[in-house]
């Protein structure tokens, strides 16, 4: 994408009013655009199918058929810029076409900075993922879907080939596409520490660690049956912490 | 935060306590070393030492045992009599136990070529006397630091408890302001200035009122039903503002009602639920119906809207806790007056709540 083309949005909102005050303040930027509009998921998809799409503006909170059934539809290279009015956690991008997430009433200086993140390259985009913090949500493909899960419902990661397992306080599993090393660059220190060579835990949810076989330690979490093992090489910065 | 190194760390303390007060009656008894002369004949002094140490260090056992017993009455009793009587018996019991071993040890002793005077009532007395007092002596220090272990645990149970308190007021504040609708409104605003100045001017009017209404009325005093329903109004057609057609509302309201005490913020969350998931579940235009009535001297409101009843997935703020809010206050407010249901019908979800004031 380069900055001379005209891009083609999407804004699907069912509040008239919020679609044309969102519609109001992309006028006032000084690009061109389509501006699609949408006041269902439903009409969303039919655009979707109809259009070339780039950027589709979703507001999250829409009442009626949710806003993850839209998702799907949503592949790379369309990008999603989030728009809520409240939200106590921060939704944080996980995936690559996830750009932003925006505040209503919308303000046209975030605005720009979003529009900015799509004209970067995709390598570029990665290096400004930064740490999240403990009351963040991240958006990120799940078992092929969507969802938003909130950092500190994390209790465990697991490596699983090139895939990792999340398992969360609600009792689900689920896979990603991410691995463990970009889980452990991107989850916060004060909530999350890696205690093997294939396992994040939550600590805040530990409640108790044992030593085991061969110098490891075998460590108990809330909400999960089994406990895990941790390596020696580990304990020292679980241990710190911890307190 | 719960961190578990603690147990293992208790443990280790636990001993090095132990050893260090038996030790200490090992090292005190040294100096009375000569005495035991009297007892083991041409015994040299290096058996000697071997004959206290066992002799001191034998009162582990017997710790034990009352730290066993001491837990075991703790769980069941908090009557400190009772522990105290345990304590004085329990070491006095256990002393003639002590004795018994003493008197074991000195069999083997004998065996092994010393001959031991024989014992004297003297002896005996002393013995008890001093075992007993070794062993109230543990019991109290023992318990000692147990007390001032679940002192502490109490005082942070009870920080926390506070905590919790103010938490829940200030999502109670957090709540009656909701964010997720200021702003919502404050975009569509934006838009009608745009578009349409008239009915801006109109909708500043009735945020102001309602902000007012949800800043400056407090949950816990009463205001005139006519305030909350007044508050409820605006509320709802600003909300007809963004969702334009969608939304009819029907009020039948009682005025002999409109004077009746409720405690601030009492209906406003069944009325913001019944739009909420109403606008998930109900088909166009989503239809609620708000009646008023008094009964002799109780109040009953209904609040029906179309649609049907569901439970929300995602549990951010407001879903849910907004009726649990409400029954909640109600329960503390009216103990014993008070009825609070919800009719899930099909096609409509009726929630009805009946008051009684007691004075008023």
């Amino acid at each position: 994408m380069n900055d001379n083309t005209s891009l083609n949005l999407l804004l699907v909102d069912d509040e008239p009013l919020a679609r044309s005050d969102l519609r109001a303040v992309l006028n006032e930027m000084d690009r061109e655009f389509s501006i699609y509009e949408a006041d269902s998921v439903k009409a969303a998809k039919r655009t979707l199918k109809l259009e070339q799409i780039d950027i589709v503006f979703l507001d999250i909170q829409m009442p009626g058929e949710t806003g993850f059934d839209l998702l799907k539809f949503i592949e790379p290279p369309i990008n999603i810029i989030f728009v809520t009015a409240f939200d106590e956690y921060a939704i944080k991008a996980f995936e690559a076409n996830a750009l932003d997430y925006l505040m209503k009433p919308v303000n046209i200086k975030r605005l720009e900075r979003a529009f900015h993140k799509i004209y970067l390259n995709p390598a570029e985009k990665k290096v400004i993922s930064r740490k999240l913090n403990t009351d963040d949500s991240i958006f990120l493909k799940l078992d092929n879907e969507y969802r938003f899960i909130k950092i500190d419902s994390i209790l465990k990661i697991e490596s699983a080939d090139d895939y990792t397992l999340i398992f969360t306080n609600n009792g689900a599993k689920m896979l990603t596409l991410k691995t463990m090393k970009e889980w452990e660059s991107r989850l916060p220190e004060q909530m999350f520490c890696r205690i093997h060579r294939s396992t994040i835990v939550n600590f805040l949810n530990v409640t108790n660690i044992e030593p085991y076989f061969n110098n490891s330690y075998s460590v108990s979490i809330t909400g999960i049956q089994e406990p895990v093992i941790m390596s020696r090489r580990y304990f020292s910065c679980i241990k710190e912490r911890m307190g | 935060m719960v961190v578990s190194f603690m147990p293992y760390k208790r443990k280790i303390l636990f001993w090095l306590l132990q050893i260090f007060y038996w030790s200490l009656y090992f090292i005190y008894s040294i100096q009375f070393v000569h005495n035991y002369e009297y007892y083991l004949r041409n015994a040299i002094p290096s058996h000697l030492l071997v004959y206290l140490f066992f002799f001191c260090y034998m009162g582990i056992p017997f710790s034990l045992i009352l730290r066993f017993t001491y837990n075991k009455i703790r769980a069941r009793s908090n009557s400190l009599p009772l522990l105290i009587i345990t304590i004085v018996a329990g070491s006095i019991l256990l002393a003639h136990l002590w004795f018994l071993e003493v008197i074991i040890l000195d069999n083997i002793v004998e065996y092994l070529g010393h001959r031991v005077h024989p014992y004297t009532w003297q002896y005996y007395g002393w013995e008890i006397f001093s075992a007993s007092m070794l062993l109230v002596g543990w019991s109290s220090l023992y318990l000692l630091i147990k007390f001032w272990e679940e002192w502490n645990e109490q005082k942070s149970i009870s920080e926390n408890a506070v905590l919790l308190a103010e938490n829940a007021q200030l999502k109670m504040l957090r709540y009656q302001l909701n964010p997720h609708f200021l702003f919502n409104s404050l975009g569509s605003l934006r838009a009608l200035i745009r578009e349409d100045q008239d009915r801006a001017i109109n909708m500043v009017t009735k945020m102001s009122e309602y902000m007012r209404y949800s800043l400056l009325s407090k949950s816990h005093t009463k205001v005139p039903l006519d305030e909350e329903l007044e508050a409820i109004r605006n509320y709802l057609e600003i909300e007809k503002v963004r969702f334009d057609d969608k939304i009819e509302i029907l009020y039948n309201i009682n005025q002999r009602a409109r004077k009746f005490l409720v405690p601030g913020f009492i209906l406003h969350p069944v009325v913001e639920n019944a739009l909420k998931y109403g606008m998930q579940t109900s088909p166009f235009p989503l239809v609620i119906n708000i009646n008023v009535t008094l009964y002799k001297s109780k109040l009953i409101v209904e609040i029906i809207n179309s649609g049907s009843w569901c439970i929300s997935k995602d549990n951010s703020m407001g879903t849910g806790t907004g009726l649990q809010n409400v029954q909640n206050r109600l329960k503390v407010t009216y103990p014993k007056t008070h009825k609070f249901k919800i009719d899930k019908l099909k096609g409509t979800v009726r929630v009805l709540i009946e008051i009684e004031n007691d004075e008023e």
